[in-house]
Formats: structure tokens, C-alpha cells, sequence
């Protein structure tokens, strides 16, 4: 595993990471506004400095009473659950270090920490591709993420999509190590830790369950690591479980936003009851999300992934697609790449089951894209000449869909998609954002 | 193994082509 840095390769690296840091900055002045969820991750962080509470309404005896997700009276306050708290706190504590405490004052403390994120994303992929693949790889794995658009633009907007990815490639770097208890602790708190950041990041325990299993030798030590891992995981969320349940009676109550809106989507309609939504019955409920989930959403968003592929990591995606046949059925690829196909295939899953896959979810899917595209490259292409003419090649379309989106868009933001090609609601939905919040600068 | 390869790399060339038809081309926004 170990290789010796060659004095070239720290320039090139060097080299990388300040061109990905430098577009990075250029990304944070032109996100100059919050888009959605982000301005929810601001607003509550600015509520944190002022009421030292993770409130999305602070308690309030003066408002009207309102229905809610669970029994609590809303003039308690309402408590902040749609997102984990990781990225919010840590905004909340940024802003208090230059003593900031505005809503827009957080933003630009997140909007830093993406920055941060995004250019530690860059040497991060380099450390695992360079053992994974080849030095060559790696520092083209660099290169790719330090110019990729999407990347870049959500490296500067404030969302916490770009810790998730990086949190996602120190995932893969624990195991990629040999397994020991050391490490299923090290896969739980991780997997813990993102999973606050975001709770889509639940895929981890699960992933890295089945990597254990899959790495099984002794039975016994594998049981072991396994309660290990779900120990762990659980010892990193509880504080959040147990915040829940005190506040709402429920632990698990921030999956109620998230539900709501799978029911939502599935047809299934709440009817309101002592200023608390009622939903029908768990198997009606279960066979309704499963049908629209098998006939409508994993094909549809299956479709849209691939085709936004095309553009997100132009041509090598074409090498990923074939590269995925040979790394999961030929053994040595397999056991050699296994977390990062695992990981990529959990993504995947959960992405494309959710009922629209939101265009955000590319930021951490990415990477482990272009990890598997550069070692099916690797593979194809055996030539020393060639491979790096193609590589060359890819990186040349890299510099030039980015400077298409950067000017199909005025304000140059990328979050809702809708550039180059259309959106997951088959239009241009950063334009529509634009539009609907007058954003466009005028001509 | 050899023939499921030569199934799936044939399976994989038409979806690319479906997908960079139906999906890209035809979804132009520029």
C-alpha cells in the first residue's frame, strides 16, 4: 500500500488543490444568496446564537397553536429536525468566532466551511486513489474533483452536501484497512458522525455491515466487529435520540419530516387530529410506498442519474459503465475496490428510491464515480500513451461542460440543476428559482 | 462468465445509447 511521494507529484498536487481552492473562492462570490435549505441551516443557526436552542420556531405563547407532525403544543416552540445537527452547529460555532449572528452572517460561515470541505475533498481523493489505482489516477482523480462544476459551485454555497462526500472518503479509507475491532469502531463513529450531518448518510451502518460480512474469515471476530460498528454508530447518535425524545417523545422523530413527504408523494394524505397529522395504517402505507417506489421512482431517477452522468463526469462515465461489469464480477477487482463499490451502490439505492432524486445528492456520488471510472480506465486501456491521452482528453470536456453551465446560468449557481441539460422535473430549475425569488440580474 | 460479460457489455452499450439519445440530446437546455 505504501508508495514513495515522488518531489513531481507534490508540485502537481500542489498545483491541483490551489486551482480547486481558487475556484472554490471564485464559487463563494457568486453564491451570494441561500437557496432553500440551505437558508433553514442558516435561520436555525442564527436562532442557536441568539436562544442557545436548535429551534425552527422558538417557543412563543403570544402565536396561534398549529397542527404539527407530533403532539406537542407548536407555542412550545418548534424543534429544529430536517437536518442532523452536525453542519448547523458547526456554522453556529464559525459565526461565533468572528462574532457574527445573523442569518447571513451564518451563511457565510457555512459558506467558508463548504469551501474548506471541498478543497479537503481534493487531497483526500488523491490519498485513496494513488493505492486504489495508480499515482497517475490519483492525481487525475484530483484534478477532476478540483474542476468539476458541480463540485466547485457546491464547494461555495453553503450546503452541507460537500462534509458528506468528504466524510464519505474518510469512510472509504478506514476500509480500506485490514479489518480489525480498531476499525469497525473507527466505520461506526464515522458512519455516526455523517449520518448527523445527514441523515441519508444512514446508508453507512448498513454498508458497512455487509463489508464485514463480505471480509468474513472467523465468525466469530466478524459478529464481533459487526456489534462493534452498530454500537458505536448508535453511542455517536444517541445524544440527538435522546434530544428527540425529550423534546417530542419520539427518537426518531426527525424521520417524521421525511416520511411525511414519501407519503406525500406516495398518495397517501394525513388527516389532522388534536393538531396532530394522522397518517393511515403501516401496511396500506407500506404497499403504496412500495409500489410507487418499484413502478415510478427507481426507474425514473435510475434514468435521470445516468443521464446527468453524461454530463457531470463527461466521457469517463462511459468508462465507469462498462469498468462496473469487470470490477464486480472479476474477484481481485472486486475485493480490491469492495467499500467503494459498496458504497456507491448504497448511494445509488438511496438516491434513486427516494421519490425525486434531488440533484444535490451527485455531490458525495461523484467521487466514488470518478474512482471507479479511473480504474476501469486503468483496465480498458492498457497502453501507458493512450491512457494518458484519455485521460488528457477527459479532462479537456471537465474544463469545457464547466464553462458551459457556468454560462448557461446568470448567477453562475447550480444548485436545482436545469444547465446544459434539463432537471429531475424535466426543466431548469435554477432558472424557475431565479425567476420566482427575483434573483436574475437585470440586463 | 464469458458469455454473461459479452451479455452485459452488450446490455450496457444500449442503455449508454438510449440514455445519451433519449436523455441528453434530446434534454439539450443550451
Amino acid at each position: 500500500m505504501q508508495m514513495r511521494i515522488q518531489r513531481r507529484e507534490v508540485w502537481l498536487l500542489t498545483a491541483i488543490v490551489l486551482l480547486g481552492l481558487t475556484l472554490r473562492i471564485f464559487a463563494l462570490s457568486w453564491n451570494t444568496f441561500p437557496h432553500a435549505d440551505v437558508d433553514g441551516d442558516a435561520m436555525v443557526g442564527a436562532i442557536f446564537l441568539e436562544t442557545g436552542g436548535l429551534w425552527i420556531e422558538p417557543p412563543d405563547p403570544a402565536t396561534e397553536r398549529h397542527p404539527s407532525l407530533f403532539a406537542r403544543d407548536s407555542r412550545e416552540g418548534t424543534p429544529s429536525l430536517q437536518h442532523g445537527p452536525v453542519w448547523l452547529l458547526l456554522g453556529a460555532a464559525a459565526t461565533k468566532l468572528w462574532s457574527g449572528s445573523t442569518l447571513m452572517d451564518v451563511f457565510l460561515s457555512l459558506r467558508m466551511l463548504s469551501v474548506l470541505c471541498g478543497t479537503a475533498m481534493i487531497g483526500m481523493v488523491w490519498i485513496l486513489v494513488r493505492p486504489l489505482v495508480s499515482r497517475k489516477a490519483a492525481l487525475f482523480a484530483a484534478l477532476w474533483v478540483s474542476i468539476s462544476y458541480l463540485l466547485i459551485d457546491f464547494s461555495g454555497n453553503g450546503a452541507f452536501y460537500v462534509l458528506q462526500g468528504a466524510l464519505y472518503l474518510l469512510w472509504i479509507w478506514i476500509a480500506l484497512q485490514k479489518p480489525t475491532r480498531k476499525r469497525a469502531a473507527a466505520l461506526g463513529a464515522v458512519s455516526g458522525l455523517t449520518y448527523l450531518v445527514n441523515y441519508q448518510s444512514i446508508i453507512l451502518l448498513p454498508a458497512a455491515l455487509l463489508l464485514e460480512l463480505l471480509q468474513c474469515r472467523q465468525q466469530r471476530g466478524c459478529l464481533l466487529r459487526m456489534v462493534v460498528v452498530t454500537a458505536v454508530t448508535t453511542l455517536c447518535v444517541a445524544p440527538w435520540l435522546i434530544r428527540n425524545a425529550i423534546l417530542v417523545g419520539d427518537p426518531f422523530a426527525h424521520h417524521l419530516v421525511n416520511s411525511n413527504y414519501i407519503f406525500s408523494k406516495s398518495g397517501i394524505h394525513a388527516t389532522v387530529v388534536d393538531y396532530v397529522y394522522q397518517f393511515p395504517g403501516t401496511w396500506e402505507r407500506t404497499a403504496a410506498i412500495l409500489s410507487m417506489m418499484l413502478t415510478s421512482w427507481l426507474p425514473n431517477n435510475a434514468f435521470y442519474i445516468a443521464r446527468k452522468l453524461f454530463i457531470l463526469a463527461p466521457l469517463a462515465f462511459i468508462f465507469f459503465s462498462y469498468g462496473l461489469i469487470d470490477q464486480t464480477l472479476l474477484h481481485e477487482r472486486r475485493n480490491r475496490l469492495l467499500p467503494v463499490l459498496i458504497l456507491f451502490a448504497a448511494h445509488f439505492l438511496v438516491s434513486a428510491g427516494w421519490p425525486i432524486t434531488k440533484f444535490r445528492y451527485f455531490v458525495p456520488l461523484l467521487p466514488l464515480v470518478f474512482i471507479l471510472s479511473l480504474e476501469a480506465i486503468e483496465h480498458l486501456v492498457p497502453r501507458f500513451r493512450t491512457q494518458t491521452l484519455l485521460l488528457s482528453l477527459i479532462s479537456v470536456s471537465f474544463v469545457l461542460t464547466a464553462a458551459l453551465t457556468f454560462f448557461s446560468v446568470p448567477t453562475h449557481t447550480y444548485y436545482y440543476d436545469g444547465a446544459i441539460t434539463t432537471d429531475p422535473f424535466s426543466g431548469r430549475g435554477e432558472w424557475n428559482y431565479l425567476k420566482d425569488n427575483n434573483l436574475l440580474p437585470s440586463p | 462468465m464469458k458469455t454473461l460479460r459479452i451479455i452485459l457489455y452488450i446490455f450496457i452499450t444500449g442503455c449508454l445509447l438510449f440514455t445519451f439519445v433519449n436523455g441528453v440530446l434530446m434534454r439539450l437546455t443550451i
